[in-house]
């Protein structure tokens, strides 16, 4: 699965769609990446991605990749939430007007882990944009005739069970 | 590529939303009756179950739950049954229900299908092994009294010549006791005669001890005065200590002398073991009749208790966590309200045995509120209340809270039967008890209280109207089988008070009953004043050793102590007579320094007035030079005044 996330990750890359709409879908492939999936916002966001014009395959490899490693974070994350929705106490009122209206407390922003990843990725949205339009039009620019003559990229394409792959695929 | 994923989006929403239209309803109901037979044990069956997704209504047409124990029958049915989901709970993944109400409940029906289910049941402990390893005692046992026997072992001397008394063995064990203690006293005393030596040495320096008429002097007298004291005080200290060793070793001896009664009184029980007699008035019969069946039915109850109490769901709120996994932590927020995870705030039931079934005539209503997964989020306890009436009048009431709100759980179930009918009682095979019961009614009235690590039954039996049947029973070779025969035979009204307490793993019971005293009353009026004259001179006897080796000891304890406590009292005395002299000396010789030192203030005075003195004449004679010298100055002033 992660290598025809890979493959089509690759594909986008080197097909002329613009730099834009792959670091848009990457940036919010970070934000169900990083946050846990039982959540509301994530479907608003996968929404976005499917109807906006925005990279597929880029949310799909940054939603496989941050959802990796992002338990790693939570410690952070609860860290970070629990500092925002309790020791804060300005944001109280609000948190409580927003635990009382019907449809706020099915994003469950009242969970630490939650609104600590939320409020992470959401920071990290246009960094996260921004390098990787960068890292896009660099790889463009001068590493996509390289990558394409690493050996691991010619054994790949040359293994049958790939070419297979491919085949069915377009097929 | 989007086109694509839009799609698929788009048809598996699509299939889901046509599985749920055509069998999310047999999926939900397939998914409770599992939940349930998981619960029950027996096969549960819902039919014409409906959702109804807009309004959140469920609809059953029926749910029938087989009997495990017959497969072909339902323990319960109920048709109709109509209940609300709450809806804002559910986005939440929450199932809260306001009211259920079964209206129609149907026990013991016929089912047209086996209702067996077959499944892997583990098997249960030895009940038999697993209380006699939870009772703390064993049960009493009947004694048996032959009545040939009687008449040739109530010859109190044969009795006793043949019988060590441990009264006495246990006497000559404390008089030998006495003896050490009085050699180590002896041995202590002879110690403490040095202290008689030290008192002497205090004398002779107090006689020692001058009043001179020096202050310096008597500064130095005051020292010694100190000294002296403080060696009266080390003798004091040992002296005391030798007090407090002697008082204990008195009630050491005191404890064992008083310990002869207990030895008094198994000799009592072993001389009516020998003479073949129990000591009726003592006997618990009920305990050693019933106690088992009791104790059976009592650990059911418990047993019962214990289950329904552990299958409660959690007792206390989930601590914060220290490390939060992916889930994180909840914070709750004032204002809306928060749900368990399952939440029933009222079911109501009520219903009838099948019209023409064995059942018919019976009627149960009930109401439980509070079903949580959660109690200390709901915030409430659970309770039932339920009540049934057979068709032959037995009732049974059933009150119980389990307020599990709190960690410190306190729960309560009060049961009522009233009007059980004894003849299908099960007695077992005793052969002091009948074969069965032809008529009679019987009441339990129950309360089970469960706090954490204690669980306590306290039940009342009453019977009455009683008509035993002993048809097949051997004629019963011993006076006692006869008697409880006897009384169970002409007995009309039984009492049984019980009690069991679970503290951990230990069980303790308590039985009490009119039985015991009706046996008791019995029996002594059928052994008569043969065997109550026996046992009051077995008694006389044994109480009369004992009260000579009593006497013995205490006077031998009390020739001892005298002896002690004179020679502890001498020193006492000695050193409270050195004690008062030193005393009389201090204060003398304070006396002394205090009159010196007035008289050298007195002169101290006088020397200072007269200083006084002198010093005031010099002044004047000085004054009056002074006036005169200024006289004869102004003269010659006015002289020279005049020349000019």
């Amino acid at each position: 699965m992660f290598l025809n996330f890979l493959f089509k990750f690759i594909k986008a890359l080197q097909s002329k769609g613009e730099p834009h709409n792959i670091a848009m879908g990457f940036a919010l492939g970070t934000i169900i990446g990083l946050t846990p999936s039982r959540a509301l916002h994530n479907l608003i966001v996968f929404i976005l991605i499917l109807i906006g014009n925005v990279s597929i395959p880029a949310a799909f490899f940054a939603i496989f990749l941050f959802s990796c490693f992002a338990h790693f974070l939570d410690p952070l994350f609860h860290s970070l939430g629990y500092f925002l929705l309790v020791k804060i106490e300005f944001l109280q009122p609000f948190w409580t007007y927003l635990y009382n209206i019907p449809i706020a407390p099915l994003t469950r922003f009242y969970n630490t882990v939650v609104l600590g990843s939320l409020v992470a990725s959401l920071t990290i949205f246009f960094p996260v944009y921004w390098v990787f339009k960068q890292i896009v039009i660099l790889y463009r620019g001068k590493m996509a005739d390289k990558v394409s003559r690493f050996k691991i990229m010619q054994i790949i394409k040359a293994n049958k069970l790939f070419q297979m792959y491919q085949r069915v695929k377009i097929s | 590529m989007r086109n694509k994923a839009i799609h698929i989006l788009i048809g598996f929403l699509v299939i889901t939303v046509l599985i749920f239209i055509f069998w999310g309803n047999t999926i939900i109901a397939r998914g409770l009756e599992n939940m349930l037979q998981a619960i029950t044990g027996a096969k549960v069956e819902i039919v014409g179950f409906r959702l109804n997704p807009l309004n959140m209504w469920v609809q059953m047409e029926r749910i029938q739950i087989a009997n495990p124990a017959d497969t072909w029958r339902n323990i319960i049915a109920a048709n109709k049954i109509s209940f609300k989901l709450a809806p804002g709970p559910l986005f939440e993944g929450k199932v809260v229900i306001d009211e259920i109400v079964v209206e129609d409940l149907v026990f013991n029906e016929k089912r047209r299908t086996d209702g067996k289910i077959e499944r892997v049941r583990k098997k249960p402990p030895k009940p038999e092994e697993k209380k006699e390893s939870k009772l703390g005692r064993a049960l009493a046992t009947m004694p048996i009294l032959k009545p040939e026997t009687i008449a040739g072992n109530l010859d109190l001397k044969k009795i006793t010549r043949s019988y060590q008394f441990k009264t006495d063995l246990s006497a000559a064990r404390i008089k030998a006791e006495i003896t050490a203690y009085k050699e180590k006293w002896d041995a202590n005393l002879e110690e403490l005669s040095e202290i008689k030596g030290e008192i002497e040495g205090l004398d002779e320096k107090i006689g020692k001890l001058k009043i001179p008429n020096d202050l310096k002097e008597i500064d130095e007298q005051l020292k010694v005065v100190k000294e002296i004291g403080d060696t009266a005080k080390k003798i004091q200290t040992g002296l005391d200590s030798a007090n407090d060793r002697f008082k204990k070793d008195t009630q050491a001896l005191a404890g064992m002398i008083k310990g002869l009664q207990e030895e008094a009184e198994a000799d009592y029980q072993a001389l009516l073991a020998l003479a073949k007699l129990p000591d009726i008035g003592r006997i618990n019969y009920a305990e050693a009749l019933l106690g088992k069946a009791i104790y059976n039915t009592a650990v059911f109850i418990l047993d019962t208790a214990a289950f329904i109490q552990k299958h409660l769901p959690a007792r206390v709120d989930k601590p914060p966590k220290a490390k939060p996994s992916r889930d994180g932590q909840d914070i709750v927020f004032p204002g809306r309200k928060t749900y368990p995870r399952f939440l029933i705030k009222k079911i109501a039931v009520s219903g009838k045995g099948t019209p023409g079934s064995a059942l018919d005539g019976f009627y149960a209503s009930g109401v439980i509120t509070g079903i949580a997964s959660e109690p200390p989020v709901y915030g409430l306890p659970l309770t039932a209340a339920l009540f049934a009436q057979t068709p032959s009048q037995i009732l049974f009431r059933l009150n119980g809270e389990f307020n599990h709100v709190t960690p410190e759980f306190q729960d309560t179930i009060e049961l009522t039967l009233q009007g059980l009918p004894l003849p299908g009682l099960d007695l077992g095979g005793s052969e002091y008890l009948p074969s069965k019961i032809l008529a009679g009614k019987a009441g339990i009235d129950a309360t089970v209280k469960i706090i954490p690590e204690r669980m306590q039954l306290k039940a009342l039996f009453t019977a009455g109207q009683i008509k035993a049947d002993f048809s097949g029973k051997p004629e019963p070779d011993d006076l006692i089988a006869e008697i409880v025969r006897k009384t169970l035979a002409g007995i009309d009204q039984v009492t049984i008070d019980c009690q069991l307490e679970q503290v951990n793993d230990g069980l303790e019971m308590k039985i009490s009953s009119n039985l015991n005293r009706m046996i008791s009353e019995r029996l002594q009026a059928t052994i008569g004043e043969k065997v109550t004259g026996f046992t009051r001179e077995l008694r006389a006897e044994v109480d009369a050793r004992l009260r000579e080796a009593e006497r013995s000891l205490d006077a031998l304890k009390a020739s001892y102590e005298e002896a002690i406590a004179a020679k502890l009292t001498e020193f006492q005395k000695m050193i409270d007579l050195e004690k008062q002299k030193l005393e009389a000396k201090k204060a003398e010789l304070e006396t002394k320094k205090k009159e010196l030192e007035a008289e050298l203030d007195a002169m101290k005075k006088e020397l200072e007035s007269e200083l006084q003195k002198k010093i005031k004449a010099e002044e004047e004679k000085l004054k009056a030079e002074e006036e005169k010298l200024k006289k004869k100055l102004e003269k010659e002033f006015e002289g020279i005044k005049d020349l000019f």
